[in-house]
């Protein structure tokens, strides 16, 4: 008779024994009331634990779409923030995008639903980027063209917005929020961090970093 | 690099293509081996991130799944450990999966899963693993490649698991026995 431990009788829970082995188990547990309870027991976690199935379903975002798409195998990319400690997730699908076109000039910035761009406002404050190359080099400017940005052009509460900045020709800068974490630096300080994907028009390999907002509202980019 | 100039081409829309493809699985993997979604989505977040950025290095002619687990259990094993402490992050409260509207209908598998995962969140990090592997529907032989372990241990510990689960079904959270953790 087949003997009845805990690996067998999970197994024919799962369905996973052969016709031989099932026709075997099922001889034993006609006369064996306890192991009967013990394969309910496992057909029901087996059902408890199918829920992590759900995960599978999940929609791939609109804006990784995007990213990845878009993103250019020769890239730039600088490292993700270390001491990632997100508590957030219910920011899953959220994929607020800010968008920044760079150059001269004055800077309009759109906030809406992914796909649909409505200019709400112009913000003025150019700053030109003199290369994609050396992100350290532009760690500062891109820095302080974020914070000067209006608090109402990068809600990073915002999920499944777009918000885009245009500085008339150059650069494109976008940030997801789906990435956002809360992320410690600098002594423990707390910023909320979006990863950023800056290119240039001419330039056909965006760089990818990760920007992070501090609680003064001020922009810190994030590199190795 | 010299010979990265491909550009746009069909590796690159096949890469991109299949890391798409297994975005949604990538967090269950994430959720394998690290203690709660919250920080699964972090291990996501880094993946899909080194992943794009190292996207010069993948050898079009693999699958790319197994690259990226390679990338992820190389996140989780390096300096993932010394920024996790175990415990601290991850609210129980936050683990409901989105608010978007195209979540609405499946909304009561997330609840049930919420409940799932707090009960299993009290096991060990061992048998947490396979209850999360198995649940996302990965047959034993998948689960003993991903962990990287023979058939049979992972048979064992998903029988032993799974009676852990089922006393924590029915008893307090605080009431568990030997295989919960500490």
């Amino acid at each position: 008779m087949k003997k009845l431990d805990d690996e067998t009788l999970m197994a024919y829970a799962d369905s996973v024994l052969n016709e031989e082995e099932r026709k075997e188990v099922d001889l034993a547990l006609e006369g064996d009331a306890k192991a009967r309870t013990r394969l309910e027991d496992f057909k029901v976690t087996g059902a408890a634990i199918s829920h992590y199935a759900a995960v599978l379903e999940e929609p791939v975002p609109d804006h990784l779409e995007e990213l990845v798409r878009t993103h250019q195998k020769t890239a730039e990319v600088v490292q993700f923030p270390r001491m990632i400690s997100s508590r957030h997730w219910m920011a899953l699908a959220a994929s607020l995008i800010v968008g920044v076109a760079l150059g001269s000039g004055s800077m309009k910035y759109f906030t809406g639903s992914a796909g649909q761009d409505e200019t709400q406002s112009v913000y003025r404050g150019a700053t030109k980027f003199p290369s994609l190359n050396a992100m350290d080099k532009r760690r500062s400017e891109i820095e302080a063209l974020l914070s000067e940005l209006p608090s109402e052009a990068v809600n990073l509460n915002t999920p499944t917005g777009r918000t885009q900045i245009d500085l008339k020709n150059g650069a494109i800068l976008t940030l997801v929020t789906s990435f956002i974490s809360d992320t410690q630096f600098e002594n423990g300080v707390k910023s909320n961090c979006v990863v950023a994907e800056l290119s240039e028009t001419g330039l056909d390999a965006p760089v990818l970093f990760v920007a992070c907002q501090k609680a003064d509202r001020t922009w810190k980019v994030v590199s190795k | 690099m010299e010979n990265g100039s491909k550009g746009s081409g069909e590796g690159d829309d096949d890469f991109g293509k299949q890391l798409l493809e297994v975005y949604p699985k990538l967090l269950l993997y994430a959720r394998s081996l690290v203690q709660n979604f919250a920080d699964a989505e972090d291990l996501r977040s880094k993946t899909i991130l080194k992943a794009l950025e190292n996207r010069h290095l993948f050898d079009p002619s693999q699958r790319l799944e197994p690259w990226v687990i390679v990338i992820m259990k190389n996140i989780r094993n390096s300096d993932w450990r010394t920024e996790k402490r175990r415990g601290e992050v991850g609210d129980s409260e936050d683990i409901l999966f989105t608010p978007d509207p195209l979540a609405e209908s499946r909304i009561e598998s997330y609840v049930e899963l919420k409940k799932v995962d707090l009960l299993v969140q009290q096991l060990s990090e061992e048998l947490q693993q396979v209850l999360v592997l198995q649940g996302g529907g990965l047959t034993y032989k998948e689960i003993a490649e991903f962990l990287e372990i023979p058939i049979g241990t992972v048979m064992s510990r998903l029988s032993r698991a799974r009676k852990a689960l089922r006393k924590l079904m029915d008893e307090p959270p605080h009431d568990e026995e030997d295989e919960t953790k500490e």
